[in-house]
């Protein structure tokens, strides 16, 4: 399964965390219908003020209708709609620029230079992702997804007749081209996710 | 350099320091420790203007002799080294019959402890001292976390607390601290020396720098100078003498990625002396073990990059490695890219206790720091702690911690037994650290071939000539008895570690070095008693240094940088399966040996 390579919208936000940035995301998938397609990525912006930005990635065009509950989801963020090789009803390489300039818009750029060259952003929502519940064989899990590979974390290799344990929390990013899961021994012939969905807590206010 | 080196175990008996040896090997003969003139002029890390007047003299002797390179002193660092070192506390109390090995007195302990008085933890000081005392802990740090409630209240009521504790518990030495929420990073241990000024310093200190207490928090250059100005704060707080002494370690240095190298170097150089090193292994050591258990990450190190993370440290650096976090457990890893400066930063092991695996009691308000605990409305934000644990009606297996010394300890070689003297042990990186009490003792020295005297111990600098030969006699006395799993832990395996000092570096956010590597792994499982190795480096030609670690071998793996630099080190800790007492390891801190040759990057620059 091939992730889309048409339109990026890419969006700069004030969020903080990660627990802030997921939850605006599920948020957005209730409110909005996306293509089965599309491709969501949370991207991690270490400027002066550190923050999150997302990209969204569409297949082919983005209807006026979609691109209006977009922006309508996402209030005043900076953000804007880079046109993609595939067909849209924006110019091939032309950009649109909307929402409310601010500094915050540094997180615009570097989403979209990221994930235009799929050297960055870690993809919330990917095609294939409402099927990696509970544990899989790592062989279906990369016909059947846009996971292009994994990588174990601590050396070793994993052997296609591994199983996948999801915890129903799937997040690959993209790596040189590749949309990549890292993933961690779990057990004789299991790897996990590197990332576990629900964090120790931090302590100390901080 | 080629090397020869032995391993002999003696029967159950241990050598007490200073018995002759009668084995027919090339043995050790420890170097009489070189004059502290020469140890000075000869570390090219400290500036002339850092050197004593005798120190400047050697120096410029040698540079006058074509002994010293040219590049010496070159690098400068700024700041107070060892200003601190004379404590006014470490005269006074008497010294006791610790366990005595290589001269010290090796006090056990742990820097970092969590109380009632932190908005999520639930232990009386007390409850935690009488346990740390239990479990054989001779001193130990109360650092609740930094916080409004904590600046405004806590750090002033958790005093008279840890007062009764000492006069209670006169076999533990119970310094106050807190956890400081370094701006722009992780926590880290602050804590001083007691005296009248202790909670007037640590509230100032709290108030003015605590990046929660400040909103400091994200990793900006702004909150990045905040932290380093907290440090000149304690620098000045010792040198006008409002505290006897004040040390800060860092925390949990690689669980959110937080703390870059740039930073962890600023803290080293703004505060010589007072910022002296970080965990070598987190706290919260349960918190791997499967379910029923916490089943989370060991040392809870869950987390995964963030926007306040240093973008360098990979993906590996967010968990633990056979209990111990990244940056020491990756052999020519961060930790040794700062040795290889010449420069010391040693490591801990402590149990960051809030609250403990399979006990049975609660917080009364479940840690809602709003929930009044009494009829009078007390609440942890305005009272400053929280009422006293209760009765949980059930077994708390989510908890992630240990008691104090129970899994991990700090062993301190210390010249008595007095507050001042753990502090300077500290200092001096006379520190080596253990889980599940692998083994009983250590004490590892390096001397020069044929001169006698007891070695240069653990953190120190021994000075050598060009071309002499360096011997390093490592004693480890095994475990002769069960650990607090009720098992005698076995030590199967011992590995030296060795790198070239290239001097300080350029690249602050450098988090690898070349040349350190694992040159030798002694096999030590058929060993009983107390293990001798020793391992010559003939005819020095280069400033290097030396550490040492062992494990039970239970789980091992090829280190992080390749087989060739460690090819059987610490495997990384599965989330939600890690049993701490099947994966047991202790560290040492490394052994300086300086050579009056030029630094390499002084060479190159």
């Amino acid at each position: 399964m091939n992730p889309a390579t048409g339109p990026v919208l890419a969006i700069d936000t004030p969020l903080t965390t990660l627990a802030e940035a997921e939850h605006s995301l599920f948020g957005l998938g209730q409110a909005v219908v996306l293509p089965a397609d599309a491709l969501v990525c949370t991207h991690e912006v270490r400027d002066a003020a550190p923050h999150y930005a997302f990209s969204i990635t569409f297949s082919g065009p983005v209807s006026e209708t979609l691109r209006a509950r977009l922006i309508e989801y996402l209030g005043d963020w900076p953000m804007m709609f880079d046109a993609g090789p595939v067909g849209s009803d924006v110019p091939v390489g032309s950009q649109l620029a909307v929402g409310v300039g601010s500094d915050l818009g540094v997180g615009v750029s570097q989403a979209l230079d990221e994930v235009r060259r799929r050297a960055g952003g870690r993809a919330v929502r990917f095609p294939g992702r409402e099927a990696l519940t509970g544990s899989l064989p790592i062989a279906a899990v990369l016909a059947d997804s846009a996971i292009d590979r994994m990588t174990l974390l601590g050396g070793g290799t994993i052997a296609p007749d591994w199983q996948l344990t999801t915890r129903d929390f799937v997040r690959p990013r993209w790596q040189q081209g590749d949309l990549v899961l890292a993933v961690m021994p779990a057990g004789s012939g299991t790897v996990a996710p590197f990332e576990v969905p629900n964090p120790t807590p931090c302590c100390g206010g901080h | 350099m080629s090397h020869d080196e032995h391993t002999h175990s003696h029967g159950t008996h241990s050598h007490g320091a200073g018995q002759p040896h009668t084995h027919p090997h090339d043995h050790v003969h420890p170097a009489e420790e070189s004059s502290p003139a020469h140890v000075e002029a000869i570390d090219l890390i400290r500036p002339d203007s850092e050197l004593s007047p005798n120190g400047l003299n050697r120096r410029n002797f040698l540079r006058a002799s074509g002994l010293l390179g040219a590049g010496a002193a070159a690098a400068s660092v700024f700041g107070i080294a060892d200003s601190a070192a004379a404590s006014p506390v470490e005269s006074g109390a008497p010294s006791r019959g610790r366990e005595n090995q290589g001269g010290y007195q090796w006090l056990s302990g742990d820097h970092h402890i969590h109380t009632q008085y932190s908005n999520d933890a639930q232990y009386r000081v007390s409850d935690q001292v009488r346990h740390a005392a239990q479990n054989g802990l001779d001193w130990m740090v109360i650092t609740d976390h930094g916080s409004v409630a904590h600046a405004k209240f806590g750090v002033d009521k958790v005093n008279p607390d840890i007062k009764v504790a000492r006069k209670n518990f006169p076999d533990t030495l119970v310094f106050q601290g807190l956890e400081w929420n370094i701006p722009a990073a992780e926590h880290g241990t602050v804590f001083v020396a007691p005296g009248p000024n202790e909670v007037a310093v640590l509230k100032q200190f709290e108030n003015s720098y605590d990046g929660t207490v400040n909103n400091a928090g994200p990793s900006t250059p702004k909150n990045e100078a905040l932290a380093i100005s907290g440090l000149a704060y304690l620098t000045q707080a010792v040198r006008q003498r409002r505290v006897g002494d004040a040390l800060m370690l860092a925390n949990h240095p690689s669980r959110k990625g937080i703390d870059s190298p740039h930073e962890i170097r600023a803290w080293r150089d703004t505060a010589p002396g007072i910022a002296v090193g970080f965990e070598g292994a987190p706290g919260h050591q349960a918190g791997g073990i499967k379910a029923p258990g916490p089943a989370g990450g060991r040392g809870e190190y869950d987390f995964s990059p963030s926007p306040d993370s240093f973008a360098g440290f990979p993906l590996e650096s967010y968990r633990t490695w056979g209990g111990f976090d990244f940056m020491t457990s990756t052999v020519g890893g961060l930790w040794d890219s700062l040795l290889a400066e010449g420069k010391p930063w040693w490591i801990t092991a402590n149990s960051d206790s809030h609250k403990v695996y399979a006990d049975w009691s609660k917080n009364p308000v479940d840690n809602n720091a709003d929930a009044p605990w009494d009829s009078a409305g007390d609440t942890f934000n305005n009272f400053g702690r929280f009422g006293d644990p209760v009765y949980a009606d059930g077994i708390q297996t989510a908890n992630a911690d240990f008691w104090p010394g129970y899994f991990s300890r700090t062993h301190v070689g210390s010249t008595g037994f007095n507050y001042g003297a753990v502090m300077s042990g500290i200092r001096a990186g006379r520190v080596w650290v253990s889980h599940g009490d692998l083994i009983a003792g250590l004490d590892m020295r390096a001397g020069v071939k044929g001169k006698h005297g007891p070695g240069t111990a653990l953190g120190g600098k021994l000075a050598v000539r060009e071309r002499e030969t360096v011997t390093l006699s490592i004693k480890i006395t095994l475990a002769d008895g069960p650990n607090f799993a009720q098992f005698t832990p076995k030590l199967n395996r011992v590995d030296l570690i060795v790198g070239d000092i290239l001097g300080p570096n350029t690249d602050r956010d450098a988090f690898t070095t070349p040349n350190t590597k694992v040159v030798k792994s002694w096999d030590t499982s058929k060993s009983v008693g107390t293990v001798t190795l020793t391992y010559s480096f003939p005819r020095v030609d280069r400033p290097f240094y030396v550490r040492i670690r062992g494990t039970d071998a239970n789980r091992t793996a090829p280190g992080y940088l390749g087989a060739g630099v460690d090819p059987i080190g610490p495997a990384i800790d599965i989330v939600g399966d890690a049993d701490p007492w099947a994966d047991l390891w202790f560290y040492s801190n490394p052994i300086f040996v300086l050579t009056p040759s030029p630094l390499p990057y002084n060479r190159a620059r």
